[in-house]
C-alpha cells in the first residue's frame, strides 16, 4: 500500500536522478571526454541507483508477488527531467531520436522477452 | 526524418535496455548491493558511449535532449529483467508488459517519477538561465 512517506520517497528519488545528471554529467564529459563517462557512470548513476533501487527510494509494490512487474525502472526520471527542461528553455520536440528511442525500448523489451 | 540513423539509435538503444537489464540484475544477484554500483559503470558506460559519446542515438542541439534512459525504461517495463543468478542460472527477474503484466501496477510510480523529474527539470532550466 502506498502511504505518504513512499510518495516522498519517490517523487525525490525522481527528482535527485535527472537534477544530477544535468549539472555534472556534462561538465565530466568536457572535462575528461570519453572517461568522464566512466566516471559518471559510476558515481551517477552507480551511486543514485544505490538510492534510488538498492536502498529503495523508488517504491514499486508490484514487484512482490509471484509475477513480479512491471518495472518501472528510474531511467525515465533521467529521460524526462532532461527532456522537460530542454522544453522550458524553448527547445523543441526532435521526433528523430524521440522514435530513436522509443522504438529501441521496444527492441530491448523483446530481446528480454525473448531471453527466458 | 532519416531512416537510418533512427534504425541505427534503434539498435543502440535497445543494447542499452538489454544490457541494463541483464547485466545489473546479475551483478546484484553476485556481489549484493556493491555489485549494483559496480554494474552502472559496467553498462551504463558502454552505453553512453555508443548513443550519446559517438552520437548514435541523433540528437540535434536544436532538439530537446533524447536521452537512451528512454529506450532503457521502456524495456524493463516491457521485457521485464533477466538475471544470471550463482546457484539458479539464467532465470526471470521481473515480467513486463509483453509477458501480461498489469501497467497498473507500476502507474503510481511511473507518476510519481515523472513528478519528481518534472520538478527536476525546472530547476535545471533555472539555475541555466541564471548561469548566462
Amino acid at each position: 500500500m502506498w502511504t505518504w512517506q513512499h510518495v516522498l520517497t519517490t517523487v525525490f528519488g525522481g527528482l535527485i536522478f535527472p537534477l544530477v545528471i544535468g549539472l555534472v554529467w556534462g561538465k565530466l564529459a568536457d572535462e575528461y571526454k570519453s572517461f568522464g563517462g566512466v566516471l559518471a557512470g559510476f558515481f551517477i548513476v552507480g551511486t543514485i541507483w544505490l538510492l534510488n533501487h538498492g536502498i529503495g527510494l523508488m517504491y514499486e509494490p508490484q514487484m512482490s508477488g509471484s509475477l513480479p512487474g512491471p518495472w518501472s525502472d528510474m531511467a525515465l526520471a533521467a529521460f524526462w527531467g532532461l527532456f522537460v527542461a530542454d522544453l522550458m528553455e524553448g527547445k523543441k520536440i526532435d521526433w528523430e531520436p524521440v522514435l530513436s528511442g522509443i522504438l529501441g525500448g521496444v527492441l530491448g523489451g523483446l530481446l528480454l522477452f525473448a531471453m527466458v | 526524418m532519416n531512416l537510418r540513423r533512427i534504425l541505427m539509435g534503434m539498435c543502440t538503444g535497445a543494447f542499452a535496455g538489454f544490457g541494463v537489464f541483464t547485466i545489473w540484475p546479475s551483478s546484484l544477484a553476485r556481489w549484493n548491493w556493491l555489485g549494483g554500483w559496480l554494474a552502472a559503470g559496467i553498462i551504463i558506460t558502454t552505453a553512453w558511449l555508443v548513443n550519446h559519446y559517438a552520437g548514435s542515438m541523433p540528437n540535434k542541439g536544436s532538439g530537446a535532449w533524447v536521452d537512451m534512459a528512454l529506450s532503457i525504461w521502456l524495456s524493463a517495463l516491457l521485457g521485464g529483467t533477466v538475471v544470471l543468478d550463482p546457484v539458479k542460472g539464467l532465470v526471470r527477474g521481473a515480467y513486463g508488459l509483453l509477458h501480461g503484466a498489469n501497467l497498473g501496477g507500476a502507474l503510481m510510480t511511473i507518476i510519481l517519477q515523472l513528478a519528481g523529474a518534472t520538478l527536476a527539470g525546472y530547476l535545471l532550466y533555472a539555475a541555466r538561465r541564471s548561469d548566462v
